[in-house]
């Protein structure tokens, strides 16, 4: 029997790698693009899975967020789809928020467990305002400093990208920046937790 | 409290920031272990570092994520207005398609040496007029009610297009086959486009081939791994199921008004060795430890 080859899954495997090489040049477009792909497959799960229309969106867009970090980081290699991980990525972040969900709404907790519990949510509570904190001070950076510490940290450009990217002369001035803003940073922290 | 040269080592060679961005070396990591046991202080100084690049990355996604949210509602924006075009244009190219041809009728029908009694009169008044003249028009397009169903039908298939549901398409001789428990045996799948796979089936005592198309909403997939949906039904319809292809398994999502009759009230059962579809008069299995797969579904009754 004649082997049949399918022209567009090749083409599709193509596309895949496309779009990952988009992603590794910053090109955020193409997160729309993938969005617009998998919305339905997503939509259907989610609303399947007790989920809302909101829901599905929100948890496509952190999938593809996700996907992007881990391009941005090498940790993505196309063994399957884009959109067979997006699903995977899509399916764990939903079945931690139905736990969190019913947490929540569950109060039944032993006694005994009870001083563990509400320390592990002191603790929690206390880095939630620690990160509400720090992200206010970000907001008080100027955009290159904002850029550059994304650029560095989110994405784990190297200085010669970033150099690049923000149109500096050379990878010293991008060292120096990404140190200089850092350390802007870390005073307003320091003085707000005064 | 940290000597003056173990604080230079420190913040020359960001040593925190690279422990937690996971770019020392073995070295390093060593003498920073072993300091972070000696110096409380410095361990509390990581954890500082820790919140602060986590903090930095959390916003990095939050504004990405308000960037990607702001992206996508402009480009549906965008859809929507090409979509009012697009369905402005077709209407227009309808309409012109339509006076094209009742001018072509006409002018056959004009062109025939008896002329109607009342219609002469009319044919003398400017030829641009009398083409506008209802009567006359009407009754060259519609033939029946030929003409109107046309225009019903036409806008159908743009609403059909624009909303783009999928369609799906059966042929008589598919139904005939199932109906007469045919021997079936699927032959190939084509990915000749993005949204459309051409099934191939071969009919065995008619020694013949059907091709029957399945176009889909989205392009195809493959399920993770850890997906153990194999189909999905909704009112007996079938809504998506899954085939193997090649060592991977295709995920097709269907639309949930119309699918391919062929596999109409269709099930599937999964272990590691087979795929088993049943249909409401066939039983299809395929071997999905041998070389071919589904190269070959075998018609088991």
């Amino acid at each position: 029997m004649k082997t049949e080859l399918p022209s567009y899954e090749t083409a599709t495997v193509e596309s895949d790698q496309k779009i990952i090489e988009r992603i590794r040049q910053g090109d955020e477009k193409v997160l729309v693009h993938l969005y617009h792909n998998n919305i339905m497959m997503v939509r259907k799960y989610i609303l399947d899975n007790n989920g809302r229309e909101e829901d599905a969106q929100d948890m496509l867009q952190d999938a593809l967020i996700v996907l992007w970090e881990n391009v941005a980081h090498g940790n993505f290699d196309l063994t399957s789809k884009i959109s067979t991980y997006v699903y995977s990525v899509v399916r764990n972040k939903w079945l931690r928020e139905i736990n969190k969900r019913k947490i929540g709404k569950t109060s039944a907790i032993d006694d005994h467990h009870l001083e563990a519990e509400t320390i592990d949510a002191l603790k929690s509570i206390i880095h939630k305002e620690e990160y509400k904190v720090i992200l206010e001070c970000i907001q008080q950076l100027g955009p290159t400093c904002k850029k550059v510490l994304m650029l560095f940290y989110l994405e784990e450009k190297g200085m010669e990208e970033i150099a690049r990217a923000l149109n500096f002369s050379n990878t010293d001035v991008a060292k120096a920046k990404k140190w200089q803003c850092k350390k802007e940073l870390e005073a307003l922290v320091k003085k707000r937790f005064k | 409290m940290l000597d003056s040269t173990t604080r230079q080592w420190l913040d020359e060679n960001e040593v925190l920031e690279r422990h937690l961005l996971n770019r020392l070396t073995a070295d390093e990591t060593d003498r920073l272990q072993k300091l972070l046991q000696s110096f409380p202080e410095l361990a509390d100084e990581l954890e500082f570092q820790k919140m602060i690049i986590a903090g930095i990355r959390q916003n990095g996604r939050l504004e990405l994520k308000e960037r990607l949210k702001s992206n996508i509602a402009q480009s549906k924006n965008h859809s929507s207005k090409t979509f009012v075009l697009y369905s402005y244009l077709k209407i227009a190219a309808v309409v012109a398609v339509l006076i094209g041809v009742s001018w072509i009728v006409y002018s056959r029908i004009a062109a025939k040496p008896e002329p109607a009694p009342s219609a002469d009169i009319k044919k003398e008044a400017p030829p641009k007029e009398l083409k506008i003249e209802q009567p006359k028009i009407e009754k060259s397009v519609d033939p029946k009610t030929g003409g109107q169903q046309q225009i019903a039908s036409k806008k159908s298939t743009g609403k059909q297009n624009v909303q783009e549901k999928p369609l799906i398409v059966s042929t008589p001789s598919e139904t005939a086959a199932v109906k007469h428990k045919q021997k079936l045996n699927i032959e190939s799948l084509k990915f000749l486009k993005p949204n459309e796979l051409t099934v191939s089936v071969n009919i065995l005592d008619e020694k013949k081939t059907l091709e029957t198309k399945l176009f889909f909403k989205n392009p195809t997939d493959l399920t993770a791994v850890n997906i153990k949906e194999t189909q999905s039904e909704k009112d007996n319809q079938l809504e998506w199921f899954y085939v193997i292809y090649e060592n991977r398994i295709l995920n097709l999502y269907l639309d949930n008004t119309q699918y391919l009759k062929v596999f109409k009230n269709t099930s599937l059962e999964e272990t590691s060795e087979k795929l088993v579809i049943k249909t409401s008069s066939a039983l299809y299995t395929v071997d999905l430890k041998s070389k071919d797969k589904f190269k070959k579904a075998v018609l088991t009754k």
